[in-house]
């Protein structure tokens, strides 16, 4: 982070013209337009493909041998595959099984695009609302769907807590419905806060070592730890989106 | 030739096995406290489902004032709606979290159980647990199968 500061510290003159936001500017790399919509492939949809190529290589490459005492790139990509599937058996149970493949894929692609935006000069999907509220909106449409599948009409009890008075239920259901369709907002909104809080510190803070001159070391110091900090974060958030997709598919599936 | 005499070497593999999976499993419960245990990510979620609860309460009483030209009544209603549905937000976050803590304690006590090598007192703090468990009762905790280590934390 801090050599790409230093560039664009530089352009700005005298470092004070740094843009902590300028990270999260999407540039159309091939400009697309059809009609009314604006289709271009930008940094966001480089960055994008090359998560989705990391992944691919990752799962593929290494398992292609499938070796029965795995090497260190096969193992990498096992040990990815049982902290999903475990987290999917501990928190949806075994009916759980067969949405593996959407939560494994959920995960990695959120797992590398949180990571990947931590190299200096690249690109943070998510850290765009728009790409964090559409896979929250994926899996809140498909788990909502899933427990009317499952439940058919019956799906709707979930909105009465059990054992309240029959008086208090309209604005109980009121109330538990604010909160189901909170689901996908929060989930969106915390990767999404999380990770464009982040980045805009790491940037902000980085201007600060070429302004203090001698006394940046303190900055520098700083920006270490909070670095460190951004790799925790980048892999927590991944799995707390992950692990709530699953908590909303066992709500789907078992209801309460 | 095996000889008929000797124990077939399959002979409680089932139980061995169980066994070294009940204890990975357990492993696995204590190591993967990486959500829990972080305070920071428990307080973002909290706050992330405070704004979310009231801005959903909040869009719902615009737009329905909107299309019913009652403004501002509905508007006001869904944001004291939007802010009881937050609360209702935050005291279930927090009791999971609770739950989480409790388990972990208990399974902390039980690591320490096994480290004396008293397999007799281990299963009692693992039975301890599993009583706890269903006191919790969180909506996400019913009907959760096994080993309930490393759910839903943030």
């Amino acid at each position: 982070m801090a050599e790409q500061t230093s560039t664009n510290g530089g352009d700005g003159g005298g470092g004070f013209g740094l843009h902590p936001m300028e990270q999260f500017e999407l540039s159309p790399i091939v400009p697309i337009q059809i009609g009314d919509l604006n289709l271009s492939f930008t940094n966001s949809s480089l960055w994008m493909v090359i998560a989705v190529a990391i992944i691919s290589a990752l799962m593929m490459l290494p398992t292609r041998g499938r070796a029965l005492i795995p090497g260190r790139a096969q193992a990498a990509a096992e040990m990815l595959y049982e902290v999903v599937a475990n987290m999917l058996r501990d928190s949806a149970g075994k009916e759980g099984r067969q949405y593996f493949p959407f939560v494994f894929c959920l995960f990695s692609f959120l797992l590398i695009g949180n990571l990947q935006g931590l190299i200096p000069g690249s690109f943070t999907f998510t850290s765009h609302i728009v790409v964090t509220f559409a896979l929250a909106a994926v899996v809140f449409l498909g788990t909502t769907a899933i427990g009317f599948a499952r439940h058919g009409i019956g799906f709707l009890k979930f909105f009465a807590p059990e054992g309240a008075p029959s008086w208090s239920l309209p604005l109980l259901v009121l109330i538990e419905l604010i909160s189901y369709l909170s689901r996908p907002v929060s989930l969106a909104l915390r990767l999404f806060a999380n990770m464009l809080v982040g980045h805009a510190l790491l940037k902000t803070l980085a201007g600060f070592v070429f302004v203090l001159g001698i006394a940046g070391v303190i900055p520098l110091a700083g920006l270490v730890a909070i670095t460190a900090l951004e790799v925790l974060i980048a892999i927590l958030q991944a799995y707390v989106f992950a692990i709530l997709s699953c908590i909303y598919l066992n709500d789907a599936l078992h209801m309460h | 030739m095996p000889d008929p005499d000797e124990p077939s070497p399959l002979k409680g593999l089932g139980e061995r096995i169980a066994a070294r999976r009940e204890a990975r499993a357990r492993d696995q419960a204590r190591n993967s406290s990486l959500a829990s245990t972080s305070g920071l990510g428990l307080g973002l979620r909290i706050a992330t489902e405070l704004v979310s609860a009231l801005a959903v309460g909040v869009a719902i009483g615009l737009i329905l004032d909107t299309w019913l030209n009652t403004a501002p009544w509905l508007l006001i209603t869904f944001f004291i709606l939007g802010a009881a549905a937050a609360m209702t937000n935050l005291i279930r976050t927090a009791k999971e979290a609770d739950a989480a803590q409790a388990r972990e304690r208990a399974e902390a006590a039980g690591a320490d159980g096994a480290r004396d090598g008293n397999a007799r007192r281990d299963g009692d703090t693992r039975a301890d647990r599993d009583r706890e468990r269903p006191g919790t009762g969180s909506r996400t905790d019913t009907n959760r199968p096994g080993n309930g280590g490393n759910e839903r934390e943030g």
